[in-house]
C-alpha cells in the first residue's frame, strides 16, 4: 500500500523539537475562517475537505508549509475549486493588501 | 542541528526550499517543524486578510464574526482538563462516567467537548497512556486549547508510534520496563485525554488544590501530573 505523504506514524526523525511557539493573529484567524465556512449554516469548506487539500497538494507543499500555512493553502484550493473565489481575484487583493503593509 | 540518515530522505529538509520558486517567507529550518519567519508570518497575515475581505465582499461571512470565532478559539485552556481530572480523582463515581463516556461527563461540568468522541485513557500503576496523531494535529482543541508545537511537530508524530519510551525519555520522563505503555493515535472524530495517576501525598487535597497539580502534558502523556508539595 503507498502511503500518503502526511501518514508518517513509524518513520524515523531526529529529537523532538520541543519548542512553545505562541499562536499567532494570522494562526487563529486562519482556523476562525474556517470553522466559519464550514458550520452549520455556510457548509462551505468541512474540516475533511481541507486535510483532503493539503494531503493531496504535494509533498513538496507539505513539506515547504508551515502548519497553518498549509491550512491556509488548502483553504484557498479548495475555494477556488468550489467556484467560490477564483485565483486571480485573490491574487489582485493580496497585491491590495500587500501595498498596505509594504507601501511602494 | 542534527540530521540523522533518513530512510526516507524526502522528509529529511533541513534546507529545502531554497531553489523552489514559491514566493514565501523564509522560514527557520528543523526537519519536523517549519516555523515561520517574520517575513513568512506577514506573507500568512496579508493572505488571510486578502481571503477573509473578498468573503465578506461575498457576504459568506462578516469581519465581525471572525474576531468572535477567534475569541472562542482562544477560550478553551488546560484548566479545563485540569477540572475534568481532578474530579475524576475525588468522585470515584464520576471517574467511571468519565472512562465510558468523556464527552457527557465533561457535560456535567459544564465543560463541553467540540469533538465528536471524547475517550478517556486512565494511567495505573501498570499502565501509562500516551496520545499523539500521526496523520495530522488531532488533539481535544475544544477542553485543553490549542496543541503545543511539539506535539505538530513530524519527529512526534512520527516516533511516539515507533519508539515511545525514547520519546518520553527526551521528555525527562523513564519509564520503568514493567510498565505497560499504550499509545493512542488521535483522528479527527475521537480525541483522546489521559487521566494521570493522582500523585502521593495529596489524599486530602480539594479538588481545586488537586486540579493545580494537572498539567497539559501530563493530560497528553509525555509527563506525569506534578509532585504534591504542600
Amino acid at each position: 500500500m503507498t502511503r500518503g505523504y502526511h501518514d508518517i506514524g513509524g518513520e524515523d526523525y531526529g529529537p523532538i523539537p520541543q519548542v512553545e511557539l505562541p499562536w499567532l493573529h494570522w494562526e487563529k484567524q486562519v482556523e476562525a475562517v474556517r470553522n466559519l465556512l464550514g458550520d452549520g449554516t455556510r457548509r462551505i469548506i468541512s474540516l475533511d475537505e481541507m486535510r483532503r487539500g493539503f494531503e493531496s497538494f504535494g509533498a513538496d507543499k507539505y513539506k515547504m508549509y508551515s502548519f497553518y500555512r498549509r491550512r491556509l493553502e488548502s483553504m484557498i484550493d479548495v475555494l477556488i475549486e468550489k467556484g467560490v473565489i477564483t485565483r486571480e481575484e485573490l491574487d489582485a487583493e493580496i497585491a491590495e493588501v500587500r501595498s498596505r503593509w509594504c507601501p511602494p | 542541528m542534527s540530521h540523522e540518515a533518513h530512510e526516507h530522505d524526502d522528509h529529511d529538509h533541513g534546507d529545502h526550499d531554497h531553489d523552489h520558486a514559491h514566493d514565501h517567507g523564509g522560514k527557520h529550518s528543523h526537519p519536523s517543524l517549519v516555523i515561520e519567519d517574520e517575513a513568512g508570518n506577514i506573507e500568512g497575515q496579508i493572505m488571510i486578510d486578502a481571503l477573509q475581505n473578498l468573503l465578506v465582499a461575498r457576504n459568506l461571512l462578516a469581519h465581525q464574526e471572525v474576531t468572535q470565532e477567534i475569541e472562542k478559539l482562544e477560550s478553551p485552556g488546560v484548566h479545563q482538563g485540569a477540572k475534568i481530572v481532578a474530579r475524576a480523582w475525588t468522585d470515584p463515581a464520576f471517574k467511571q462516567r468519565l472512562l465510558a463516556n468523556g464527552k457527557s461527563a465533561a457535560a456535567e461540568l459544564d465543560i463541553k467537548v467540540g469533538e465528536a468522541q471524547l475517550v478517556v485513557v486512565e494511567n495505573t500503576p501498570d499502565t501509562h497512556n500516551l496520545i499523539t496523531c500521526t496523520l495530522c494535529s488531532c488533539y481535544p482543541r475544544s477542553i485543553l486549547g490549542q496543541p503545543p508545537s511539539w506535539y505538530i511537530s513530524k519527529a512526534y508524530r512520527a516516533r511516539a508510534v515507533r519508539e515511545p519510551r525514547a520519546v518520553l525519555a527526551e521528555f525527562g520522563m523513564s519509564l520503568p520496563d514493567d510498565v505497560e505503555l499504550v499509545v493512542h493515535d488521535s483522528n479527527a472524530d475521537m480525541r483522546y485525554l489521559v487521566l494521570p495517576e493522582r500523585p502521593e501525598g495529596a489524599e486530602t487535597w480539594s479538588e481545586d488544590k488537586l486540579a493545580e497539580l494537572v498539567t497539559r502534558d501530563c493530560m497528553i502523556g509525555v509527563s506525569k501530573a506534578l509532585p504534591a508539595q504542600s
